[in-house]
């Protein structure tokens, strides 16, 4: 099996915590890669050192045959990334924001512009291409730093909660056009919450908790024949309330 | 890659211009700065020609230039996100196409053009006073090398505290060190307000054995055929130019081997800046006040409010034990009173977008909600208001000073309150019905009314008080201004009451449309 992205020991402490903890893992090249896990379990430092934005501590990590912490330019140069708040220049029209971001990434002017004005019209943001990111609402915003990660057409594209804030018909888009680029032989990479588009995407995925690996690997050995989310929760334990907790919930209005 | 940086920024400027929320506002702030810049440049090269290229006023030019570019940057890093080196981070370039994009972009700005001009009338000054071809030739090199120098300074901090500045208390800190930096040299005019034997020759060697000082006296040096210290003073320049541009490069090496976000977060999260309790308060207005406290506690404008008060205190210490208060002491006492005070009301009453509408949808009364920012306010301001008056009351022996500071500036800031409340629940009340939620452009509209109110009324309370007070101080002497103070708070209270009987109407209409457009749906 030929590997995207292939993880060797990552290691990443901030202080007493271990936020991701000798994690050894190889993501196939092609498909839809989903990373899940709780809150706080290490999938955002995950990326961020995938992605050349956070110096592990130890282990290495290799994207499309490069080493992200030896040869960072190389490696970025073949990753898209959508971060979970896309930090976008606020002011720069949509339009002007892909030409830049294309031109810094050494692309050709005609190319960037007729890329982007297929990305801007495909995503629904034509009618707002002239306006400044600022004026974006947070979906849009998603939707353009979509638009800006696929832009250069990179071998992995990374992206961290790519659905939060978007809303269900910008979701179906968003869904259709990263399918198409791993049709295409693309890697798409994101970590979520929603086990039911982890379940839906993916052919692949691994879950992490307390920055350690519980399981990996394709997504009916993982479940089973059982659902992700009952998997999921058997595996990362949760709260599960006593009698008498929070049982004002339950009583009647007038009686407060 | 340089000239896409250079079209980046340039792109950012004419934006800002076109379209942004406040174009005008955008235009007229950089034609200003570059018609300041054109009017700094002939007046300097007026003062320096008519004081004959003195080195000692060209240093104060040069040094204070050398200042703003330190602090400057700082306090803008987060709004012109071209000059963030953390903009770029996911990009593939090196750190050399980054150092020298971002140079560019700093290149490529209203300061550097400003700082350009002004360094320009400055050598052209020179030339004017000293002459020879050499010394002119001295002077613009020197010139030259200062406007490089402001700017690689700014580019090496900025990316120095590049990750600082992603954390709050991070962003407090470097906001503090900025302020402070500010502060220090603004106090230096204070301490010698009233005194009756001032020293400035420790200012005079501070300008002139700094770097920028020493750049000033070049043109001076060559005139006067002292060749080696001329030339000394341009290659310690040329040898700081280089420190900074490796420590430029440095800073940026290291953004890339930092230890990560959480570790610096908490590391600075244990400094302890934090504001200790007020207890308990209880009804709606002491739930408003104790929910604006919070947010005051959390506020880096008061901690840096809080931290200059101490070296202001300072300031005022140093200038009673080395002289006597004289006349403009009321004046002072309430300038420096209203600056320490103004802040939680910007906070309090304006700058907050959330702030009126979260109460609206509790229901509760307009009035009431003023009432609770206005404990918070006061609970917060007041004392740090008691110390610099007492310490004022001290150092001039009368305790007709206590009253003239304390009510003075109390004066001010319900002036302040009263037309704030008026003018920020106003400009929401404006607000168009489907924007009724959009808190931050609610928020930026405030801002924008609030800020043009804010200079208004401090000139207007401000200055008429106490000019009112020093000339109550001459005719009639201490009893003068504390009928003056007394004057200050009758006619400040007035407009504070009125303000937020007012601003509660609106408050309340505005509410009981929301009720309206919620029963709607």
């Amino acid at each position: 099996m030929e590997s995207a992205v292939s993880y060797f020991g990552l290691t990443k402490r901030f202080g007493d915590k271990v936020a991701v903890d000798q994690v050894s893992l190889t993501i196939p090249k092609g498909g839809f890669f989903g990373i899940t896990g709780p809150n706080g379990a290490g999938k955002t430092t995950m990326l961020r050192m995938t992605t050349g934005l956070l110096r592990p501590d130890g282990g290495r990590v290799v994207v499309a045959g490069h080493d992200v912490w030896l040869d960072p330019v190389a490696a970025k140069a073949v990753i898209g990334l959508v971060p979970d708040q896309p930090r976008l220049f606020p002011k720069l029209t949509g339009t002007e924001l892909l030409q830049f971001t294309g031109q810094l990434r050494g692309l050709d002017r005609t190319q960037v512009r007729t890329r982007a004005e297929e990305l801007l019209g495909v995503l629904g943001l034509a009618a707002d291409a002239t306006t400044l990111v600022a004026d974006y609402s947070l979906g849009m915003t998603k939707k353009l730093a979509i638009a800006a990660a696929l832009l250069h057409r990179p071998l992995v594209v990374f992206l961290d909660e790519p659905f939060a804030g978007v809303d269900p018909v910008s979701r179906q888009v968003v869904e259709t056009i990263l399918g198409r680029y791993a049709a295409g032989g693309g890697t798409v990479v994101f970590s979520d919450h929603a086990m039911d588009v982890v379940e839906r995407l993916c052919q692949n995925l691994v879950i992490v908790n307390d920055g350690a690996v519980l399981a990996a690997g394709t997504l009916s050995d993982i479940t089973n024949g059982r659902r992700l989310q009952d998997v999921f929760v058997e595996m990362v334990g949760g709260a599960i309330l006593a009698d008498g907790e929070l049982s004002w919930l339950g009583s009647s209005p007038d009686s407060n | 890659m340089v000239g896409v940086f250079a079209r980046l920024k340039l792109r950012t400027l004419y934006n800002l211009a076109r379209t942004g929320r406040w174009p005008a506002l955008a235009v007229v702030a950089i034609l200003l700065i570059v018609g300041f810049g054109l009017g700094a440049s002939s007046l300097a090269r007026l003062v320096v020609t008519r004081v004959d290229g003195d080195p000692l006023v060209v240093g104060i030019i040069y040094s204070g230039l050398a200042l703003m570019w330190v602090v400057g940057p700082i306090v803008m890093a987060s709004i012109d996100q071209t000059l963030e080196p953390r903009a770029f981070e996911n990009l593939p370039l090196d750190r050399l196409q980054i150092a020298s994009g971002l140079a560019v972009a700093g290149v490529v700005s209203p300061g550097s053009v400003f700082t350009l001009l002004l360094v320009a009338g400055v050598a052209s000054g020179q030339t004017s006073a000293h002459g020879s071809g050499a010394a002119a030739s001295m002077a613009w090199l020197a010139a030259i090398l200062v406007w490089v120098l402001c700017l690689l300074e700014a580019r090496f901090l900025t990316t120095f505290v590049s990750d600082m500045m992603r954390w709050r208390r991070g962003r407090e800190i470097v906001s503090l060190v900025a302020l402070m930096l500010l502060v220090v040299p603004g106090l230096i005019p204070i301490t010698f307000v009233d005194s009756t034997n001032p020293d400035f020759g420790w200012m005079a060697r501070l300008v002139r054995f700094n770097p920028f000082g020493l750049l000033a006296a070049v043109s001076g040096n060559v005139a006067a055929g002292e060749w080696v210290v001329a030339v000394g003073a341009l290659l310690l320049g040329v040898v700081l130019t280089g420190a900074l541009i490796a420590g430029f490069g440095w800073a940026l090496g290291r953004l890339s081997i930092q230890t990560g976000d959480t570790a610096g977060g908490q590391k600075l999260s244990s400094t302890g800046l934090g504001l200790g309790s007020i207890g308990r308060l209880s009804g709606p207005v002491g739930a408003v006040a104790a929910k604006e406290f919070k947010y005051l506690r959390r506020d880096l404008r008061v901690k840096g409010q809080l931290f200059a008060s101490v070296l202001i205190i300072v300031g005022l210490a140093y200038s009673a034990i080395t002289g006597q208060l004289g006349p403009w002491a009321p004046m002072t006492v309430s300038a420096i009173s209203f600056a320490l005070v103004a802040p939680l009301m910007f906070n309090t009453f304006g700058l907050d977008g959330g702030s009126f509408w979260i109460y609206v949808l509790t229901g509760a009364p307009g009035r009431k909600v003023l009432a609770g920012k206005m404990v918070a306010y006061l609970v917060a301001a007041t004392p740090v208001l008691l110390i610099v008056t007492a310490l004022l009351a001290w150092a001039g022996r009368s305790v007709s000073y206590v009253l003239a500071g304390f009510v003075t500036a109390l004066a001010t800031s319900a002036l302040f309150i009263g037309v704030g409340a008026v003018i920020a629940i106003y400009a929401a009340y404006r607000l168009p019905e489907e924007n009724l939620f959009a808190t931050k452009t609610a928020g930026q509209f405030r801002v924008v009314l609030f800020g043009l109110g804010g200079f208004i009324v401090t000139g207007l309370a401000v200055l008429p008080v106490g000019v009112g007070l020093v000339a109550a101080w001459a005719v009639a002497g201490a009893s003068g201004v504390t009928l003056g103070a007394v004057v200050a708070l009758v006619y400040g209270g007035g407009v504070m009451a009125t303000g937020l009987w007012l601003g509660g109407s609106l408050f309340d209409e505005r509410a009981v449309k929301l009720i309206e457009i919620l029963d709607g749906e």
